[in-house]
């Protein structure tokens, strides 16, 4: 009995040792502290949906290092669960922190957090519009969530059906990708009434507007197999061009545009590139996705430099790859779990 | 050589309402005993098989059977929260390499490939057992890891009630009644759950928090009937309709939260069996109805409703052949049938399986127990495989043995593995294991004291391990990287009587697994070598029991090693301790019995999680009441 009673304490003081944080995960990592952008990329790393963080790292180019989490080391909390996209408007990053269900507003030189908007269901893509307004799309509302950036609250909802994607501002319209819907819906940001909606044949994802002011659509696989790279005419949005894309090894997606505006980028297992003028799908890629990496995000630098955010198997730290605007690599730094983007400020 | 035969019908008789029950029950049982000369049909010689005791299994009755088998047995059971999904793993492999039998039928979602533990609640099963690794190829193929056996039964006359509730609000009972002698007899058995599960949590910020999404409700309702057409052959029945609600328990990131999955599951059995001095047949057929989880998002349903039918049929037979020689052969069905928006309309998959096996003693002390299993599948990607298994067993003396065995076994790709948004998936393969196992054991049964150990040391190659990567539009699999686990395993446990009125007993296990990648994905080097995420290399559990007349008292420990949850290793959980103190009594009188079970969970309040970011609870108490009344 003596026995049993010894162990009971010793559990007893084994458990009390136990402190709330000992619930968390630990990493195994060093921190530096950032100190203010000069010459770099911003690197977000989505983390694992449900059970992982998501984190911003900077990539001085000059040290030549990464600095690991700086939102974190600037706030000491964490950013959230799976950092889906960012924008840079009126002198700040609005960070849509998809699962947490909230836009983090970051000043850029301290990183530290000057507002956030939350519960906002599922978001996804962030456009500034004016001082006091800017839309933020949505996987699950079915609304595109209208936010005062000046008071950093939500103020209202433009009802759409189902997910919508990336946003782009022509004027006084947005035009949001409607990813379930299979259609671009042009919404009159003076009324935030949807005055038009253009039928596509497969889902869109990505949005950019070239240096002729064409809007550039790419979707991800129909029903047919096949991915569609649309070009439209901003005056009336009526398709001009309807380039077809094999889509039969999965759809293609992160439609980018270089510095000059005259090239677009994405990414289908590989990095494509193709010219504003081109009416068919280039027959092979510029940067081959290999055996040992996995693209998932891509940006293009104001040098013209692709960037490619490598996920490796998803649960552990990815690479940001640099290689030159005619797909020579460059150099590459070993980033947060899951990359997806990347932000050239 | 005849065997006495002891009804699995039996088994059920040794439920009781607590500690104490077992200790003196034991008498009621002798005389339901029902005698047969008869083949005993026998697991696998020379295969580890872990059967979780009838007190156990009273004592989780409001339980699930993750939440049972992660205390009770060397399963490590990830659960994303309290009342989300909670899948097994046997030494360091995945949730779909466990298949899960409910009377003999596979219960893995034909979808998903696999089962979540937390819609199997204890009380629907009256027998629980774990085959390990190639000990499952019997009952089915691609537990690689290998299968958890659940059987619901008729059992003797009687009513009985159990009621539980704790301080987190949860509150959950079921009723029996078991009826009917000689020839006919049933039970009708009715389980519901009303779990808030309010537990208090601590934040991001290290805020206490009242938990409010993590609630499930459960309806179950379990039909058996048993009919005795001659002394030798039996026809049973068993009906199990249940319903689930509940709140996905959201991780510690979401504020808002309005969603709810709704479940409908409808398993019917039925089981003709022959039981002769020299033979034992068996044939069970089975129809599965489930209705596919749906997500109610912010009060609305999606409008479309998907579903599987299933339909199994399966005929084994067990002969004597001379001497200690045993023919095993057999024929297993299987049609699954399903309806769902991501597949765009319907799928199936057709399995067959032969099985013909051998088991004979080539000395005294050594016997052989071979197993050949030849399966068809009618998907593409699904080639036929043929799986092998064989086992050594030597006494080498009375109390003391020794067993090798290995297998080589797969797993037939899931439905959704193959036609998830029904994308092209030519390329992925069903994984496929290489397993070998040394099994020592000593069995010491003495009068006053049984003393039972084993020590397991296993090796298991996993090839074609499938994992769902994030892909645009939906998540896909697949084969990422093969998986090397291997490690250690020992059991004990012993009972003793001891002089006037006091018994005591205890149990315990340690498990070393280390699983690690071995062909890291896409050529990525770092996870090469590494531990597998979410798969503890140590787990331990102990649990003491004392027995004073009506009173009982109990202490089980729990030890979780740490996890980690980044593929090289730069990120873990902590480990984890849980310990659990119940206190018990129970007053008979005449046929009736009345037990009282006060259990306190999580004793010293550990702080812990067993995914990141998901809250667990700390102190719980649990009072649970149990009326009997034998008929």
């Amino acid at each position: 009995m003596k026995k049993l009673l010894y162990l009971f304490f010793s559990l007893s003081i084994l458990h009390a040792c136990n402190e709330p944080e000992d619930a968390f995960p630990k990493r195994q990592e060093n921190l530096t502290p950032y100190e203010g952008s000069k010459e770099g990329v911003f690197v977000l790393n989505e983390g694992n949906f449900g059970w992982g963080y998501g984190t911003i790292d900077y990539i001085d180019l000059q040290q030549e290092e990464v600095l690991s989490s700086i939102y974190e080391q600037a706030n000491q909390e964490l950013l959230g669960n799976v950092v889906q996209s960012a924008s840079y408007f009126q002198g700040y990053y609005y960070v849509v922190v998809n699962n947490s269900q909230k836009v983090v507003i970051i000043e850029p030189q301290t990183f530290k957090k000057v507002g956030e908007v939350n519960d906002l269901i599922s978001p996804r893509y962030f456009l500034g519009i004016d001082e006091e307004k800017a839309y933020v799309s949505d996987l699950y509302a079915d609304a595109i969530h209208i936010l005062n950036p000046s008071t950093f609250k939500k103020v209202g909802e433009i009802p759409t059906e189902g997910w919508t994607e990336q946003m782009l501002l022509i004027g006084k319209y947005a035009v949001v990708a409607a990813y379930d819907s299979h259609e671009l819906l042009i919404i009159n940001t003076e009324t935030d009434k949807i005055e038009k909606s253009i039928a596509l044949q497969a889902p869109p994802n990505s949005l950019q507007l070239d240096k002729n002011n064409y809007l550039w659509v790419l979707t991800g696989a129909g029903d047919d197999q096949q991915a569609h790279l649309y070009q439209l005419n901003p005056e009336d949005f009526s398709i001009s061009k309807d380039i077809l894309l094999d889509a039969s090894a999965g759809g293609p997606g992160h439609l980018q545009l270089n510095n000059t505006k005259d090239s677009l980028y994405y990414l289908q297992q590989g990095v494509f590139k193709l010219s504003i003028m081109a009416d068919s799908a280039p027959a092979a890629p510029l940067i081959e996705e290999t055996i040992s990496t996995l693209f998932y995000g891509l940006g293009i630098s104001p040098e013209g430099d692709i960037w490619l955010a490598d996920a490796l198997d998803y649960v552990q730290g990815g690479w940001a790859r640099r290689y030159s605007g005619t797909g020579v690599p460059i150099d590459s730094f070993r980033v947060g779990v899951i990359p997806n983007s990347f932000l050239f400020h | 050589m005849r065997k006495l035969f002891f009804s699995y019908c039996l088994i059920p008789f040794l439920s009781l309402a607590g500690f104490v029950q077992a200790q003196e029950l034991d008498s009621a049982i002798l005389l339901q005993e029902v005698r047969v000369e008869a083949l005993r049909l026998k697991n696998r010689t020379g295969f580890e098989q872990a059967l979780i005791d009838s007190v156990s299994i009273q004592q989780y009755q409001s339980s699930n059977i993750g939440e049972l088998l992660q205390q009770e047995s060397s399963l490590f059971i990830r659960s994303y929260g309290v009342s989300g999904h909670a899948t097994p793993s046997i030494r360091g492999t995945g949730a779909s390499h466990t298949q899960v039998y409910w009377n003999g039928l596979l219960i893995n979602s034909p979808t998903l490939g696999q089962i979540d533990l937390t819609t199997l609640p204890v009380a629907m099963n009256d027998v629980i057992a774990v085959n390990y690794g190639g000990g499952s190829l019997l009952e089915g193929s691609g537990g690689l890891g290998g299968s958890i056996s659940l059987s619901s039964q008729p059992l003797h006359q009687q009513l009985r009630l159990n009621i539980s509730a704790t301080n987190t609000q949860n509150v959950g009972g079921n009723l029996l009644y078991a009826y009917g002698r000689n020839r006919l007899r049933g039970s009708t058995k009715v389980v519901w759950l009303e779990n808030k599960n309010a537990f208090s949590y601590l934040g991001l910020g290290q805020e206490e928090q009242i938990m409010e999404h993590a609630s499930h409700q459960s309806r179950g309702f379990l039909q058996t009937l048993s009919y005795r057409l001659k002394p030798s052959q039996q026809l049973h029945f068993a009906s199990w309709y249940q319903q689930d609600e509940r709140e996905l328990q959201p991780s510690l990131f979401v504020n808002l939260y309005d969603e709810r999955l709704l479940e409908k599951v409808w398993r019917n059995s039925l089981r003709y069996e022959v039981k002769k001095t020299d033979y034992n047949l068996k044939i069970t057929g089975g129809w599965f109805y489930n209705q596919l989880p749906q997500v109610e998002r912010m009060g609305e349903l999606p409008a479309e409703k998907g579903h599987i039918n299933t339909y199994q049929a399966k005929t084994h037979f067990y002969k004597k052949l001379k001497g200690h020689t045993y023919l095993r052969s057999g024929i297993d069905l299987m049609h699954s049938a399903a309806v769902a928006a991501a597949f765009q309309g319907k799928r199936n998959q057709q399995r067959a399986s032969l099985l013909a096996g051998l088991e004979t003693a080539l000395t005294n002390q050594l016997i052989v127990d071979a197993l050949l299993r030849q399966e068809w599948v009618s998907d593409g990607n699904n080639s036929g495989r043929l799986l092998p298994s064989l086992a050594l067993r030597y006494q080498l003396t009375p109390v003391w043995s020794v067993a090798l065995n290995g297998s080589y076994n797969y797993r037939v790709l899931s439905l959704n593995e193959q036609y998830w948004a029904s994308e092209s998936r030519r390329n992925l393969l069903p994984e496929e294991s290489r397993n070998v196992e040394l099994l020592v054991q000593q069995q010491l049964p003495l009068k006053d004291f049984f003393w039972k150990q084993s020590l397991s040391l296993f090796s298991y190659w996993v090839e074609n391990w499938i994992i769902w990567v994030p892909g645009m539009p939906s998540w896909k699999p697949e084969n990422a990287t093969e998986v090397y686990s291997r490690g250690l395993e020992y059991t004990f446990s012993w009972k003793s009587e001891m002089e006037g009125n006091w018994n005591w007993g205890s149990k315990g296990s340690y498990t070393l697994s280390a699983a690690t990648n071995q062909q890291s994905f896409r050529g990525n080097q770092e996870a090469i070598g590494r531990q597998l995420i979410f798969t503890p290399r140590h787990k331990a559990s102990l649990q003491g029991q004392l027995y004073y007349k009506s009173w009982s008292l109990s202490f089980d420990e729990l030890y979780v090693g740490k996890r980690f949850s980044r593929s090289d290793e730069s990120e873990y959980l902590p480990a984890y301790w849980l310990s659990q103190l119940g206190l018990g009594y129970q007053h008979s009188f005449k046929e009736q019995l009345l037990s009282a079970l006060l259990n306190i969970h999580n004793l010293f309040g550990y702080h812990y999680q067993v995914i990141p970011f998901y809250a667990m609870p700390g102190r719980v108490w649990e009072l649970s009441l149990t009326y009997q009344l034998d008929l």
